[in-house]
This record gives C-alpha cells, structure tokens and sequence, in this order.
C-alpha cells in the first residue's frame, strides 16, 4: 500500500485528490498573478518538455517491468516492483506541473491538443486507479467474505450444479451430479438404503435409511420447479440469468415460501440451497467489484501509449525548424 | 451446527477443469492488449498522416494564421526559416523559441527603418524592434489583426525611455491614466506660447452670424455692420457672392467649419464639382490645408492701393515676398499710369516726343510717380492694422507676421500644420459624428458678438488627452475633463491605435510608401509557396 493502512479510506483519497490538485493549481496559482508565463518554446519551457518527456518514458517502463518481473539486478532494491510503482505512482504526479506549465496551462495546436488531452486523461485514470485501489480492495473483504478467483466464479458457481461435458449441446449439459441435485434427491427420492452417504449441510454424513422421500407429491414437484427454473440458472449464469434471486430481499422471500410448503426435516438441505444463492450473489458483486479495480488498467495503458506516441511525434515536429 | 466452510474449501470433488487458467489472460489482461494495439495503431496512423498528407502541417500549428497569410497555414517553411538535421545541437534544441522566431518577414515586407532614436540606442534595444515577432503576434486565428498590439510590448521600454537617451525625458505607459498631455499641448499651452501658429485669424469673428464685429469709439461699442448677401453684392467680388450668398440666414452670413476646411475625401472647395467617376478619393483623414486662394481671396483680396485713382488699384498676386512684390508693384503702376496718362493718350501711332528735353521730364515725372505709388504701396502693404482701422484689411500684416523693414521686409511663412500630431495617426471622418468645437475649442460660434476684432494669432486650438480619454479609455475609467468629471465609454485605447512604429521618421507614410516595398516582386507560383 502506497499509503498508510492506518489511515482511512476517506483520509487516503483526500490525500491522493488534494496532492494531485495541489501539483495541477500550484504553478498556475503562482503564475497567474504575476502573468509570468513559461513559453513552451522558451529554455525553461523546452527543458521542462524535456523533463516531461523522460519521467513518461520512466512511467511506462513500468509497463515492461511487471510484464519481467522476475528480472532482478543489483541492488535488489532498485529492482523492487513495489518501489518502482511507487515512484511510478509520485512521478506521475510530480509530471502533471511539469507538462502543465510546460503547455503554457493551454493545448496549442492539434497535435499539442491531443497529446495534452492524452496526458491529461491519463493523468486522470491514473488518480481514478489509485483512489480505487485504496477504497476497492477493503470494500471486497467487508463485502464478500467468501470470495474466489474472479476469473473461474461462473465455472465455481455451476460446479454446484454439476460438470459440464467435454463437448457440450443442447443435449448434453452439465451432468447434474453436484451438489444442489444431490440435495434434492437426498429430499425427494425414495428408497435410500440405511447408512448411504448423502450430502447434508456441513459435510457428506450417513443418513437413516427410510422406505419412503422426506418430499413427495406437489411439495416435491414445487422443489424441482424451483431449483431447476430459478435456482441453477442463477447459479449458472448469475446476474445475466435474470433471476429473482439477484436480489437478496427477493431470494430470502422465495426460500421462505419454499420451506412453508416443505416439512421441517428438509430445511437445512434448504438453508444448503440458499446459501449458494448467496455465494453466486457474492461473486457476482465480487466481479463488478473486480471490474472497478481492474479495468482502469486497460484505459490508462491505452492512453498512456497514445500519449507516449503523440509525445515523440510532437518533440520531433517542435523541434523541426531547429 | 458449525459454521458452513469457505466454498473453495468445500467442494465436493476435485477441480477437473484447466488447471493453468491463471496462465489464461482474463478479460483485463485481453483489454489492456487491446488498447496498446490501438495506441500503436493509431500512433502508425497518425504518422503516415504526418507524413504523406499534405496539409499536415496544421497539425502542429499553434493556430490559424491571420487572413493576410492564409495561403500558408500548411507550409511552415513558407515563414519560418527551416533549419536541417546539420544544425542541431543543444543550444539549438533549447533555444526553440527563437529558431521558431526566425522568420522571413522581408521577403514581402520590406521593414521600413525604424526610428533614429532606436538605432541610436542599439544593444538590447534595437535588438529588440529587429523581430518582426517580438509586436506581431500570428497564429491567433483567420481575423485577428497582426497590427493590433498590446501595449504591453510598447511600455515595457517607452515606460523607462528617459534611463536610455536623453533626447526625451517622457514616460508612457497606459493611454488611460499614464499618457501624458500630447506634445504639441505640452510645448507650446494655451494661453503661453503661440510660436507655431503664425497666422493671424480669428474663429470668433468668423463665426459670428454676419461676422459683426465692434469698435470701441469713446465709451460705446459701435457695432459693423453685418455683412449679409446685400452687402456681399455691393462691395465683394461675384465670386464672394455665389459662395457666401447662400449662407445668409437674415442675420447676416453664417460661416461653416466646412466653409474653409475641407477634409482631403471631399469635393474642392472651389466649386468645381463632386470628383469625375474613376478618380480616386481619400480617406477624409486629415483637413487639406486652408488655402488663401480658395477660402479667404474672395472677401480679402489683396490689390495694391490706388493712390487716390481708382484706375491704379490691381490685384497683388498672392505669396510674394516683399522685394519681388516692389517689382510687381512698380510694372503694375507703371502699366496702369502709361494706360491712363494724358500724355501717352494723345501720342498716336509713329507720334515721338519731342523735343528730347520733353521726353526726358515726362520720363522724370511718370517715373518719380510710379515709384512714388510703388513705395507707399509697399509701406501700405506692411501697415499693421488697427483697431477699428478698415483700411488696412488688405495689407500683408492684417494676416501674417512680418520681419525686417525696408528692402529686409518679409512675411513670415506658415508652417504646414494639417497634421499637428505627426507621431500619431487620427481619422477625422471616424469622428465626424462629433462637432468640430468638441475637439477644437474656441472654434465655434460665439455666444455673444465678439467685443472687438482679434488681430492676434490663436491658441492651437486642440483640446488636451483627456477630451480623448472620455471615450477612449477602458469603460467606466474616470476622466477630469476641464469642466466637468465624467466615465470613459471604453473605446478602444491601445497605443497602436493612435501610434504607428514603421517607417522610421515618417509613421504616417501608409502601406503604400515605398519603404514598404518587398525586396522583389515574385510570381503568383512563387508568392503562393511562400516565395523565394
């Protein structure tokens, strides 16, 4: 963490926001009063562009540090990924007042105005990366106390339902062997002989052998309605299933309509049951959580590029009548 | 009951999937290469563009150019000197701004010289008004004037002129509240120093209906009569008549401005008509100079006095000196007194005088009084007129000041003051909507009839900087006028809407001077490419 744990969340993105503000307005703020303005093509406006130019080029070495991370030189401090974004992190915005002033706090020509657009929206997804990185991962352990891998949820999540085939069709989906059928047939089938393993809440457990199914008739029908219809959809396919149980409010609503008509002895293989509604509910605001931790990357990377890109092109042309 | 197990620990089998999924990218990892790939793309297209498009130049220009150079917003090098790969270096590099500066201006425009006192400072200073950039400022869009300068660029050494010369002691610096009183008002105030004015007139007179003016005989003020278009007829010329004539409003004849000023865009003031269809016309700038011919020769003809006969008086050319007036003088009598002298009436055709002695004393006597005329003619001519003294409203001195006596008599020339201002450029006709005596006080007609004719010269009769600055001034600006304390209206009042730089020691010589000549005249081809 680039910032003190011991801080709060609201105090290390004030501080992100306040010290990116300050780099931005400071100049200006000093500037602006005296109207002493750094000309772009003056000495101190070209070494200034210059300045700019290397710490970017040193910002997007980042880029080609994590992707060999396991490179290592001596001193093996200077090597240190997490000290490399750290400086990656206080020179991005040392630069800001840097190019800032360098561009005369202006965007000049189409070419300067695209790269100042570029340096400034990277600037800004940057901030919006670090400010998301101090609230985000916090938010994910209060809110999701059981989270997975992100990347494997759907495949996590429909594990309950079964495997799914090499080949798959239509016809051959997921075999259903997991658990949430397990569940139902430990309730609904008849027949069970004495000391069968079946799935209970808390483990796999021998249960009495009994002549005839814990659920029978409509109750039993309404069971399997429920959990093929609505339960393993969801589980399947989470939000995207468009299934009532998305919301906590609804699925506590419809497994306590799904006990009223189920005896007594079925409700831990239910309480079973909405419990995995709930992991799928989890790991699905796990991923939108994800995706606001994550995707930033993408787009400060991209424009970063672009920005690089445009950057060289401009120093060449700016410095073609030399 | 224990509490359920975390599900990853929970499941009932064996992960059977792909084990390596951590090697797979997600979809993160998938979106970052994309958008890298779409930064390179777009980079390799932006480059191809730069470098097989025309008009890329637009890209990197800091703004459109100004109308005047429109024809070069994609050629860089059409202006600015383009350096080679030869030239870089470090200094270079760092001196962008002054590689960029490095225009070539002159090959449209010549760059007149500057002022004497610029390039006798040098240094810093002429450095300086050597850069056509350092005041024209291009590149702010199709319609912004590359002549409207801030002031800035002006004060920041006008501000400090006395530290470097000697020559002018004044500081400049915003038109508003640090513009001093105009030269002319500072070197020669009313009221204290009349020096440059030279000639004896009167607005006041003029300007009075049927120009009434009193004599003072004893204790009473005996007024003239008003000349009217009766009076016109009966002691002026037909010409004074046709042009004063119409302006007889009852109270006698009422004189215009417009009268004796005629602005250089208008008709002549002779009568001749409205300008011929083709001819070109100026501006209506500047006031053409009064001319006595045109303005003052029909009501003040000058003529030499007759001596008592009538038959002697002719009209005296205008704008001769003295001692070429006493020969005009003495052919113009002689001429006169040989027409109407009894003796020369009754000599006829192959007549001769006779005897010798005869001609000799009609030869003594016609030219003892043709010499006689001719030197109370002069003495006439260098009388100062009087109060109240009507027979010397034709004399020399009536209007202008003379020196010398004798043979050394001579009329002091005007000055040429159609423009009091030479340093700084005015437009009458933008202030036309304004009475003339706004400006020029003591110029109107007066409220009452004048006590008694001026024989003097006027005051420069220009009211000071702060009649200006009730308009040109940033609005709401207070502005102490002599009578009254009021707020500028905001026009514009930057130091080059008054004052021209080029041109050396004629800023008001205009686009058309020769000093702005190019260095040489270029094909269209050529012109269009930035020229050779």
């Amino acid at each position: 963490m680039l910032l003190s744990k011991n801080w709060s969340v609201g105090r290390r993105v004030a501080v992100i926001l306040a010290a990116t503000a300050l780099a931005a307005a400071a100049p200006y703020a000093v500037m602006r009063p005296l109207n002493a303005w750094v000309e772009p093509s003056s000495t101190a406006g070209v070494v200034l562009g210059l300045v700019g130019l290397v710490v970017i080029v040193f910002e997007m070495l980042l880029m080609l540090r994590k992707r060999y991370r396991r490179v290592r030189g001596w001193p093996p401090l200077l090597w240190n990924v997490r000290l490399w974004l750290w400086v990656h992190v206080v020179l991005g915005i040392a630069v800001l007042p840097v190019i800032l002033v360098h561009g005369k706090y202006g965007f000049g020509g189409i070419l300067p105005a695209a790269t100042m657009a570029l340096f400034l929206a990277t600037i800004a997804s940057g901030v919006w990366g670090l400010v998301v990185q101090q609230w985000l991962p916090q938010e994910l352990i209060d809110e999701v106390p059981d989270e997975t891998v992100a990347s494997q949820v759907d495949r996590v999540a429909a594990g309950y339902v079964g495997k799914k085939p090499v080949v798959w069709s239509k016809e051959h989906d997921r075999d259903r062997t997991g658990e949430v059928f397990r569940l139902l047939e430990s309730l609904t089938l008849e027949g069970a002989e004495p000391g069968e393993v079946l799935p209970v809440p808390g483990g796999g457990a021998a249960v009495e052998a009994r002549s005839e199914a814990l659920v029978r008739d409509k109750p039993a029908e309404e069971l399997w309605l429920f959990c093929e219809g609505i339960l393993v959809p969801y589980l399947e396919r989470g939000r995207a299933s468009v299934s009532p149980l998305r919301s906590e409010y609804e699925a506590r609503r419809r497994f306590a309509q799904l006990r009223q008509t189920l005896p007594a002895e079925a409700f831990p293989a239910v309480d079973r049951l909405e419990q995995l509604a709930k992991y799928r509910r989890e790991w699905d605001t796990q991923r939108r959580v994800n995706a606001w931790l994550h995707a930033w990357i993408p787009a400060h990377v991209g424009l970063s590029a672009a920005m690089t890109g445009l950057m060289f092109v401009h120093a060449v042309r700016a410095l073609k009548f030399w | 009951m224990r509490p359920p197990r975390s599900p990853s620990r929970d499941r009932s089998d064996r992960f059977t999937g792909f084990r390596g999924y951590v090697r797979i990218p997600d979809r993160y990892a998938t979106a970052k290469r994309m958008a890298l790939l779409a930064a390179l793309v777009l980079t390799g297209l932006w480059l191809v563009v730069e470098f097989f498009h025309p008009r890329a130049a637009a890209f990197h220009t800091h703004g459109q150019l100004a109308n005047p150079h429109a024809a070069w917003d994609h050629q860089c090098a059409a202006c600015h000197v383009q350096h080679d790969v030869a030239n870089l270096s470090w200094s270079n590099v760092l001196n962008a701004r002054d590689r960029w500066h490095d225009l070539t201006c002159t090959k449209c425009h010549a760059g007149p010289a500057h002022h004497a006192s610029v390039q006798e400072m040098g240094g810093e200073w002429a450095g300086f008004h050597d850069r056509c950039s350092n005041c024209h400022h291009d590149h702010g869009g199709r319609t912004a004037s590359l002549t409207d300068i801030a002031d800035s660029h002006c004060v920041g050494c006008h501000r400090d002129v006395p530290h470097a010369t000697t020559s002018d002691p004044a500081k400049f610096g915003a038109f508003a509240s640090e513009h001093l009183e105009f030269r002319a008002l500072r070197d020669y105030p009313p009221g204290q120093n009349y020096t440059p004015r030279k000639l004896k007139f009167s607005h006041a007179v003029h300007m009075t209906p049927g120009m009434v003016t009193t004599t003072r005989l004893g204790d009473k003020d005996v007024p003239s009569g008003p000349l009217d278009a009766k009076r016109l007829k009966e002691a002026y010329s037909p010409d004074a008549v046709a042009r004063y004539g119409p302006l007889d409003t009852g109270k006698g004849v009422e004189l215009k401005c417009a009268s004796c000023h005629q602005l250089d865009a208008e008709v002549p003031a002779d009568g001749s008509g409205d300008l011929p269809r083709g001819q070109p016309r100026a501006g209506g700038a500047y006031y053409l100079p009064v001319s006595y011919d045109v303005s003052c020769k029909s009501c003040h003809p000058t003529v030499a006095p007759d001596g008592g006969r009538p038959e002697n008086a002719f009209p005296i050319p205008h704008r001769l000196q003295p001692p070429d007036l006493a020969a005009f003088l003495r052919a113009g009598y002689w001429d006169r007194l040989a027409k109407h002298a009894p003796a020369a009436k009754a000599m006829g055709p192959g007549q001769r005088l006779d005897p010798k002695a005869a001609h000799d004393d009609l030869k003594a006597t016609f030219g003892g009084e043709v010499g006689r005329l001719t030197a109370n003619a002069q003495k006439w001519l260098a009388t100062h007129p009087r109060v109240g003294d009507t027979s010397a409203t034709g004399t020399c001195a009536k209007c202008h000041a003379l020196t010398g006596t004798g043979a050394a008599l001579t009329v002091a020339p005007l000055p040429q003051h159609s423009v009091w201002f030479p340093h700084a450029k005015f437009n009458h006709v933008s202030h036309r909507g304004l009475t003339c005596a706004e400006c020029h006080p003591g110029t109107d007609r007066p409220a009452a009839t004048p006590a008694h004719p001026v024989n003097e010269v006027e005051p420069i009769a220009i009211r000071g900087v702060d009649s200006c600055r009730a308009c040109h001034a940033p609005a709401g600006h207070e502005v102490k006028l002599a009578d009254a304390v009021t707020r500028a209206a905001g026009v514009r009042h930057r130091c080059t809407d008054c004052h021209r730089y080029h041109n050396g020691e004629q800023p008001l010589h205009g686009m058309g001077s020769p000093a702005r000549d190019p260095r040489a005249p270029q094909s269209l081809a050529e012109f269009l490419k930035g020229g050779k």
